[in-house]
Formats: structure tokens, C-alpha cells, sequence
């Protein structure tokens, strides 16, 4: 095991059609570019020989959104082979989906909502990123999302949770910090707390972003993840605390999804991740 | 034959896209809640609801949907 100084791990940005100048003029500095692969199910031919292309010049990680894989239902095998196609056609990195459940009974929610977290929905959600697995021929990365509802009848927190599915999957987590970051603050706990209690052995990707206070009428106020703030001091903190704790070199993604900046903040942001990963040297060696 | 961790699912992803069940299911939970097969323990769960994150999912997840142009993906779910 390599320690956490040794560890190479790449810093970049999550492609959006907005910022495809600023990727492509800045590649010298973005060594990942992760792509929301759902828009890509029905792209046509031109669209998906450009995203090979880009898969050829930086990794591309593929970020999947729609299969719904924790579900106490069953995963719908033909979502499966629209991703498992699309991974053949592009040849990425890797990819990656979130635990989340995003419709029951022909009901689409259109985002991605958390089930309560049993041992149930471990049970079928590692049924169902098995089934994913077996399809795609790569075993995917797996997001903690954040929510704004604790769902009822939830008897596992949401770290045991997830690190149940990801050992029983064998599976990559995808760290979303933010994610981590406002479950725990709207819940009232520590997020650094929080961090420690993930499966990070298992962390092979994170994902920064940021987000903004809502209130409701009743003037409760929750912290939102919205992809369209920068990320607070906070959530390099805990980037920082990872990188300390690290077994494996991870590909960190910063995520906004309008109200964009100048393409120079974002490169600005990946460079404090840089930062934030990059241990500071005490003078003290450590080996694995 | 579904289990109640389906039904479970069905009701949340009704709640989160319907604003008249969630008024509904607000006024008489264990109503709504054995309509979508809840069993007793269930019911019982639904006395500690988090109604406050219900509501500001709902709103959230309306706002993304409205945000979303007919027909195109490019602004997909960001989270």
C-alpha cells in the first residue's frame, strides 16, 4: 500500500457543453474530465465519435444519473445496456452512479432520492450494482448523494449504509463531499466526524461542488447542493483529511452546473484541490 | 407480490412529484400510507416524519424540473 504522500492523484472537471473551451484550451491542467453519460444515450453518431475523442486526449470518466441502483425494486437491465453500450463506444476511465433511487412505479422523480436506508434496500441495492456489474463488464463507482429528507423507517446511518453496499459490492465509492457535507449539517452532526465514518479505503474518486441555504416556511433552513456555488473552505478541509487518510490515488472532479465563472476561478479551484491534496511536509517520512 | 420497502419507495416517489398527496399525505399520513400498502410498523414511522425535508425536496426537485428544457438532457440532474 502505497502512503498517502506517494499517491498521484488527478485533478479535473466535469464537462459540460458551457465549459468545453475552457476544458479544451486548459488540458495541460485538467487531468480527468468526467462526462454525464446519460446525455450521451441518444446522441448521435458525430457527438459520440467527439466524446471518443476526448477519451483519447484526457481520461473521461462516465457519471451515470438515471439507473436508480438503490432500489428495493430491480434495476431495469435495458438502462444497464444504454450505459454498458456507451462505456464499449467511448472506452473511458472508469464510471460511476449514485445510490440513489430516482423512480418507483412509472413515477419518475427526476433527481436523485435516498430510500430508507435498511437492510433491505442493501440487500437489493447490491443485487442491483451486481447486475450492473455483469452487464458493463466494469464494476461501477458508487456516489453518496445528498438529501434534504431523511427517509423514514431507516434503521442503518448513512455511512453504515453505504459502506455495507460498497464492501457486499467489492465496489469503488465515489466520495461527493459536499454530499457528505450538508447531510451531516442538516442533520445537525460534525462533517469531518461524518468523513471518518465513510468506507474511504474504498474511495477511488471524489467529487467537489458547492451549494446555498434554502428555508422553509416554518423557517427551518437546509444547506441545498446545487452545483452552482463554488465549494466552501469546508469541503477542501475535508479534501485535506482525505488526502491524509488515502490508500489509493483518486481522480477528484469539481462539479458546477451554472452560474459559472470565468473558466480562470475554476482552474483556480482545481488548483487548491491540488493543494488540498498534497500533504505538508512535516519533515517526517512515512512508508508503506 | 411487492414488500413494504417497495411500497415504501412508490409512496416517497409520489410524495416528492405530487403536491396534492403531499397535502394529503400530510393531513392523514396513515391513510395515505395504507393506500400505498404500508403495514402497521410502517405507520407507526410515519408519526417522526421529516415533513420539513419533504417539503423542501419536493420544492427542490420541482425547481431542477422547471429549470429543465423539454426534451434535452444538458441540464441533467447535477447531483
Amino acid at each position: 500500500m502505497a502512503a498517502a504522500a506517494d499517491l498521484r492523484h488527478r485533478v479535473g472537471i466535469g464537462w459540460r457543453p458551457e465549459l468545453a473551451a475552457g476544458i479544451f484550451a486548459h488540458l495541460d491542467r485538467i487531468d480527468v474530465v468526467e462526462v454525464i453519460a446519460d446525455n450521451y444515450f441518444k446522441a448521435p453518431r458525430r457527438e459520440l465519435d467527439a466524446l471518443r475523442a476526448l477519451a483519447e486526449q484526457v481520461p473521461v470518466q462516465l457519471h451515470g444519473v438515471g439507473l436508480g441502483l438503490a432500489s428495493a425494486f430491480a434495476v431495469d437491465s435495458a438502462r444497464i445496456d444504454k450505459i454498458a453500450r456507451l462505456i464499449e463506444r467511448v472506452r473511458p476511465a472508469g464510471w460511476s452512479e449514485h445510490l440513489a433511487f430516482v423512480r418507483a412505479d412509472g413515477v419518475e422523480i427526476g433527481h436523485l432520492a435516498m430510500p430508507p436506508r435498511t437492510e433491505r434496500t442493501v440487500e437489493q441495492t447490491v443485487r442491483n450494482v451486481e447486475r450492473a456489474r455483469a452487464i458493463t463488464g466494469v464494476m461501477p463507482a458508487l456516489e453518496n448523494i445528498a438529501t434534504l429528507f431523511d427517509p423514514p423507517m431507516s434503521t442503518l446511518s448513512e455511512s453504515e449504509w453505504t459502506r455495507r453496499i460498497v464492501h457486499a459490492c467489492g465496489a469503488p465509492m465515489l466520495l461527493d463531499l459536499h454530499n457528505s457535507y450538508a447531510n451531516a449539517v442538516n442533520a445537525g452532526r460534525d462533517a469531518m466526524a461524518d468523513l471518518g465514518e465513510f468506507p474511504l479505503e474504498a474511495v477511488r474518486s471524489i467529487h467537489l461542488s458547492g451549494g446555498m441555504w434554502i428555508s422553509h416556511a416554518n423557517g427551518t433552513r437546509r444547506l441545498l447542493d446545487d452545483h452552482v456555488h463554488s465549494p466552501p473552505d469546508i469541503v477542501f478541509e475535508l479534501l485535506r483529511a482525505f488526502a491524509g487518510r488515502a490508500t489509493a490515488a483518486c481522480d477528484v472532479v469539481l462539479e458546477r452546473d451554472g452560474n459559472y465563472p470565468s473558466f480562470s476561478v475554476m482552474l483556480a479551484e482545481l488548483d487548491r484541490a491540488r493543494a488540498a491534496l498534497t500533504p505538508i511536509d512535516t519533515g517526517v517520512r512515512r512508508y508503506a | 407480490m411487492r414488500d413494504v420497502a417497495q411500497s415504501w419507495e412508490s409512496l416517497l416517489a409520489r410524495l416528492f412529484v405530487d403536491a396534492e398527496l403531499r397535502a394529503r399525505f400530510k393531513r392523514d399520513p396513515a391513510c395515505v400510507g395504507r393506500e400505498f400498502g404500508l403495514d402497521e410498523r410502517a405507520l407507526a414511522a410515519l408519526t417522526n416524519a421529516d415533513w420539513t425535508g419533504l417539503d423542501l425536496a419536493a420544492r427542490s426537485y420541482a425547481h431542477k424540473q422547471a429549470q429543465r428544457a423539454p426534451g434535452k438532457l444538458r441540464s441533467l440532474w447535477p447531483w
